[in-house]
């Protein structure tokens, strides 16, 4: 089959690799219709993440038919069409039980590595580092999936492929950083970073009952989606100051929440961006926390700062005097996906969201090359690449979505 | 309850009541160690007497007992010891004394406290033992050392302490039997060493914190019959800091002295690799690697004083050698004695793991107990067959790339739903012993499953480093069993990702070895 692999920093390629098998009882093969390229994967991309080796098939945001089923699955069969959540989970273990999907004592078989890093392992996850797993991942044809009675979330109606295809990460991730800062009528929100997770953040804000939010970011593209498709008042942070505007906007108390959906590479304009910058690339430290210092500098008295952005190490120079004495509460974590499959399908199902506003480009999972470059560099105006295993040497129905 | 004199400032730490048991000759001292306890506030139990006899012992733990209501940690603290040049020197009393005092007193006490401790409680063994080569030193109240064995000993401390030290294993050997057996009971019992660290370990252990992870078997009681280098090693290792210090900070003080061109920044340099020889030295239990780096170190500054010698500084350049060739000196002997201890205090391997599994400690039990489940989690067993009640038979390939190996096995002792331990049979050319427990976790979250393993093989030696490297060492496979173990139990299946497609171009890296 084709898959796109990862062969170093700013360099994936689209390889003939072996058909997956069936490896443990509970696996299913899927046959991919549809997969997207992941902000998060730009950390990979970029090299930022530890543990990454030559030939590893990447892409956790993945769904398609059901081909071949395990012997002790129970729930699906061959022909069924699955979403399939970016993190593996047992369903037995202790976090299971608690619905700590992304926590999974069961399923990262190189546990030990993660706890050499972190102290403690979470679950294993598709195409995201032999630190956590090193499970091949769903850009291919192909694709094995473990688990598959507690995962995969059927899908029965004729919602298209662009409209459910989000919730195997984004959409819950965007969800759970909206659902963490217990929002309450009248409330103000910040949000960094108008990426996919960005937006869904937006959208799931508005959902639970926020009264307005606050966009931050520098793609007037990105900053228009977000005014335009998910209803945000923006700031551009290369025109403006975002803690001057921020406390304007909000008569100096500061927004009520603040939600970092920017991450490890965060951008900021001035001496604060070429810190990090060089510190990163000097190795001293691994991840630049410029979009979280703003967000707990700028969250009120008592706020919440919701992280769904992604960080991998050691961050510098936090605010934490700010944080402390100031009673702000810090929410992260890997999304646990599962959780949310059930109540965010029939929120689609209801058209109360349609999380397909934020498709750019579609392309063939031959352009796989192109389309991390593009997404990378924020080239053609892209915000999300999905891409069509389908479309692979056939004519491709090429397009551009129109914003 | 103490008997000695060092013990009560370390109980008296913890805020206990102590009792102490002397020979009525050492009055003074034991009255001086009452005092302390009294002064922190804690109450002492003076009770003198002979602890050869086993009637004083029962008496003496009688008495703690209905002085204080209980008794939470014994200290079997007390010895004697003589030192001679020869065997033939010793006194058939002085052997008898030293056995009864040092050993039989021990099972004496012991027995008696035993059955009036609860679960929880602590026996600790704190023998004085001889530092310093040859002599044999005692710690007084006020912490002091004196020698026992008197100034004039200069012989070979090898031969002093022969005969002693054959005492010092057959105690040595009882006291590990003897705490496998007590921790099934609840009852904590270690070796206290002189060392601070093993104090605190001592008192981590009373309060029930006993996280481990993994130790490698260092068997600390035979460390006296080898030239004890310590002093010299944390000499070294200050003399390093101390020198890289003023390197750092006064770098034209120095380079005066040592009659060598002012190249600051040079020797500045010189300061940062002798701080990091210096910490090196005094933090790594295993020094030696580190002392060998200081004599690098040495044989550069060595040159640089000769060639940046100035014309009209001869006399503090030869100065500037002398000192350093002392040092150099000092360095090389230490190196080695550090490395003729660290070969010979390396005595098997030891894992210690545990984890906690989401099943219930019957079910665990019952998984353990079936033998035949083994090679389901444990990769490196070819087979394991039940031979008999008690017996098994298990077939291996060894960690360490060391071949194969086959053995039979016994179980030594099980306790349904808490423990088993097995051990090798011997003269099989391999050691595998073991216990693990099976403790309920709180809150009916599961069972802990603590595993302890000893393990030795005629071919551990040699490829030991390699195997290091790959991770296959006995703590690690300890380690990736138990996990593979409780996936098979909460799951019942491991998940693996070996088989799955990837667009490598070579053959496996290492990364996919160590991931195996």
């Amino acid at each position: 089959m084709r898959a796109n692999c990862w062969y170093g920093k700013r360099q994936v390629q689209v390889e003939t690799v072996p058909d997956p098998k069936i490896l443990n009882s509970h696996d299913v093969i899927v046959r991919v219709t549809s997969t997207a390229i992941c902000g998060s994967e730009l950390h990979l991309y970029n090299g930022y993440v530890p543990s990454m080796e030559q030939g590893d098939i990447m892409g956790h945001e993945f769904m398609g038919e059901v081909v071949e089923t395990g012997k002790n699955v129970r729930k699906l069969k061959v022909g069924d069409r699955v979403v399939v959540p970016f993190a593996i989970s047992c369903g037995k273990c202790f976090f299971c039980k608690q619905q700590l999907w992304s926590l999974c004592e069961n399923s990262n078989p190189n546990a030990w590595m993660a706890e050499k890093l972190w102290g403690h392992s979470p679950a294993g996850l598709f195409g995201y580092s032999h630190l956590l797993g090193g499970f091949a991942g769903g850009q291919a044809e192909y694709v094995r999936v473990p688990f598959a009675d507690i995962g995969p979330i059927k899908i029965e109606n004729g919602l298209s492929d662009e409209q459910v295809l989000f919730l195997s990460d984004i959409l819950p991730t965007g969800y759970m950083a909206a659902e963490a800062c217990n929002i309450q009528p009248g409330d103000t929100i910040a949000v960094w970073g108008c990426g996919p997770v960005g937006q869904f953040a937006i959208a799931s804000v508005f959902l639970l009952g926020a009264e307005r939010v606050i966009a931050i970011d520098r793609f007037s593209e990105r900053l228009r989606m977000a005014r335009e498709k998910a209803g945000a008042q923006t700031i551009n942070y290369e025109n403006a100051d975002v803690l001057e505007a921020l406390q304007e906007i909000t008569g100096g108390r500061g927004p009520d929440a603040c939600i970092d959906a920017a991450g490890m590479e965060a951008h900021a304009p001035g001496w604060m961006g070429a810190y990090d910058k060089v510190k990163q690339s000097m190795m001293l430290e691994t991840d630049r926390p410029i979009a979280l210092r703003q967000a707990i500098v700028a969250c009120r008295n008592g706020g919440i700062v919701s992280i769904p952005g992604v960080y991998g190490g050691f961050v510098d120079k936090m605010p934490f005097g700010s944080l402390m004495n100031r009673s702000i509460t810090i929410r992260t974590g890997q999304t646990h996906v599962h959780r949310y499959l059930r109540p965010l399908l029939e929120r689609i199902e209801k058209r109360e969201i349609d999380p397909s506003f934020v498709v750019t480009h579609r392309l063939s999972l031959e352009e796989a090359a192109d389309g991390f470059r593009m997404f990378n560099d924020k080239q053609d105006e892209c915000i999300k690449v999905v891409l069509k295993p389908e479309w692979n040497g056939a004519t491709k129905p090429r397009e551009l979505a129109v914003h | 309850m103490a008997s000695g004199a060092r013990w009560p400032s370390h109980s008296r730490c913890e805020g206990a009541d102590v009792a102490l048991s002397y020979l009525p000759e050492e009055e003074p001292d034991a009255k001086e160690s009452a005092r302390w306890i009294e002064k922190a506030g804690r109450r002492p139990f003076a009770f003198p007497g002979d602890i050869r006899d086993e009637n004083y012992c029962r008496e003496l733990v009688e008495g703690t007992i209905s002085q204080f209501g209980k008794l939470d940690i014994l200290v079997n603290n007390a010895a004697y010891q003589a030192s001679h040049e020869n065997i033939e020197e010793w006194s058939s009393e002085e052997w008898d004394r030293t056995f009864r005092t040092n050993i039989y007193a021990m099972f004496y006490l012991s027995k008696a406290a035993l059955p009036r401790m609860k679960p929880g409680s602590t026996i600790v063994d704190g023998r004085q033992r001889s530092r310093g080569g040859g002599f044999v030193q005692e710690q007084n109240s006020s912490g002091r050392w004196t020698r026992l064995a008197g100034p004039g000993y200069r012989g070979h401390p090898s031969q002093a302490v022969g005969a002693r030290f054959r005492a010092q294993e057959v105690m040595g050997v009882e006291k590990r039997a003897m705490a496998d057996r007590l921790r099934g009971r609840g009852i904590h019992s270690t070796n206290f060493e002189k060392e601070s660290v093993m104090a605190t370990d001592t008192m981590t252990l009373h309060r029930g914190a006993s996280r481990t992870t993994r130790s490698l078997g260092r068997r600390e009681s035979e460390a006296p019959t080898r030239p004890d280098s310590s002093g010299l090693t944390r000499f070294l290792g200050w003399f390093s800091i101390g020198l890289g210090v003023s390197e750092i900070l006064a770098p034209g003080v120095i380079a005066r002295i040592a009659g060598t061109g002012k190249r600051k920044n040079v020797i500045r340099s010189y300061g940062v690799r002798e701080v990091a020889a210096g910490v090196g030295i005094l933090t790594n239990p295993r020094p030696t690697k580190w002392l060998w780096a200081r004599v690098a170190g040495d044989v550069v500054d060595l040159t640089s004083i000769v060639r940046g010698s100035r014309e009209n500084r001869r006399g503090a350049t030869a100065g500037a050698l002398a000192a350093v060739a002392g040092v150099t000196a000092l360095d090389i002997i230490c190196a080695q004695r550090c490395a003729t201890n660290e070969k010979a205090a390396w005595d098997g391997e030891r894992a210690e793991t545990n984890l906690l599994i989401n099943q219930t400690p019957e079910e665990c039990y019952q998984f353990w107990r079936n033998v035949e489940n083994f090679p389901r989690f444990v990769p490196e067993l070819r087979a394991v067959r039940k031979t008999g009640e008690k017996t098994s038979h298990w077939a291996s390939s060894l960690p360490h790339g060391a071949g194969e190996a086959e053995w039979d096995a016994e179980i030594v002792e099980d306790v349904p739903n808490q423990r088993i331990s097995w051990r090798s049979l011997p003269d099989q050319g391999i050691t595998i012993d073991g216990t693990v427990e099976f403790e309920p976790a709180p809150g009916g979250r599961g069972t802990i499953v603590r595993v302890q393993l000893s393990y030795d093989h005629a071919g551990r030696a040699v490829a030991s480093p390699i195997a290091k490297l790959l991770r296959k060492h006995p703590g690690q496979i300890t380690n990736k069993a138990l996990r593979r173990m409780k996936q098979l139990m909460e799951v019942g299946e491991i998940l693996t990702t070996e088989g799955q497609p990837t667009g490598r171009r070579g053959s496996t890296t290492w990364l996919d070895q160590i991931a195996r």
